[in-house]
């Protein structure tokens, strides 16, 4: 089923994508939304027209009436300082509103990113992100779990890790040279592998118990799995 | 001397035909002036040939330019008879213009 197949990277590619998008289409709907609010709003001498406009229709021709008139354009002339104040508040408001946006865009494509990724991880088996070798107290810890090895396969698990940071790939012999302190050239192949195979037996082992087969003091053994992801076939 | 007096016949005829012509020509009208507002109601005087609601609003508005005010609208067009009725109303803005 090729259409199930994606990659974590595929998918953070794709996010990115959307994130631009995304943020595009909120910035272009703000700034569109911020210039129909400048339009729309009334400009200072809105006022001094309506009151025109009153003196007009209305057949105004009394000089009393026409100064009384003259003193509400300037109570809207105060009013109209008082609008403009507003427009900028309203301005400030839209451009929080736009980082607000963009945030919630920013962390809503994280989240969907992170589950796809914490889906890939959940399928893909143990992930190791921690391994911590103590060699005093023959104990490995790996993630959070820990297991006791032996002294040998200790050594071995001590002389892969050196290797793997050197990014080294080791033969048998070579391995068992390490551990045994001898030439690799007098060394066995299948002395290596023995020692790889006792340090899978044992830690192996410990995993699966951990990890699947548990086993309950005094009662007796049950798999340490959810119930639902059973499936028989 | 006979041609004379038919001469003097036809300015006496024109004179009085025309008479009523010349009886004088107002309009009243609305201005307004910006920062800060101020409104007025007033009345102007027309030359014959803008005598008319039509065609008056570009003559008062050259004229009340000159003040700095800005015509909205004429109101209405009369004669002398007129005058008076208005006079009270247009207060400083009466035939200033």
């Amino acid at each position: 089923m090729p259409e199930n197949i994606s990659s974590a990277s595929e998918a953070r590619l794709t996010g990115t994508r959307v994130v631009q998008l995304g943020i595009l289409a909120v910035v272009a709907i703000l700034v569109t939304s911020a210039i129909v609010l400048f339009v729309n709003l009334p400009n200072a001498g809105a006022f001094n027209d309506a009151v025109a406009d009153i003196f007009v229709l209305n057949d105004v021709r009394d000089p009393q009436a026409i100064r009384m008139l003259e003193v509400l354009a300037q109570s809207g002339t105060a009013f109209s300082k008082v609008l403009a104040s507003y427009r900028a508040i309203i301005f400030v408001l839209m451009v929080f509103a736009t980082a607000l946006l963009i945030a919630c865009l920013v962390f809503l494509v994280t989240i969907v990113t992170l589950n796809k990724r914490m889906g890939e991880i959940e399928r893909s088996g143990i992930q190791v992100s921690s391994l911590v070798l103590s060699r005093e107290e023959r104990v490995v810890i790996l993630n959070n779990m820990e297991f006791k090895l032996t002294d040998a396969a200790m050594e071995t698990l001590a002389v892969l890790a050196e290797a793997r940071m050197d990014d080294d790939v080791l033969t048998g012999a070579e391995l068992e040279a390490m551990v045994s302190g001898r030439h690799a050239a007098d060394c066995d192949e299948a002395a290596g592998a023995t020692r790889i195979k006792r340090l899978r037996d044992t830690l192996g082992n410990q995993m699966v118990s951990e990890l699947l087969v548990k086993n309950i003091a005094r009662r007796g053994y049950m798999l340490a799995i959810d119930k639902g992801v059973i499936k028989m076939i | 001397m006979k041609q004379h007096r038919f001469l003097a016949a036809i300015v006496v005829a024109t004179t009085v035909m025309a008479g009523p012509l010349h009886a004088g020509c107002y309009a009243d009208y609305r201005a307004r002036m910006d920062n800060p507002l101020r409104l007025h109601y007033g009345v102007v005087e027309l030359p014959a040939n803008a005598c008319s609601v039509a065609a008056a609003p570009p003559v008062v508005s050259s004229l009340i330019a000159a003040g700095g005010w800005t015509l909205l609208e004429v109101v209405s067009v009369f004669d002398d008879a007129g005058l008076d009725a208005r006079r009270e109303n247009a207060g400083e803005y009466f035939l200033r213009f």
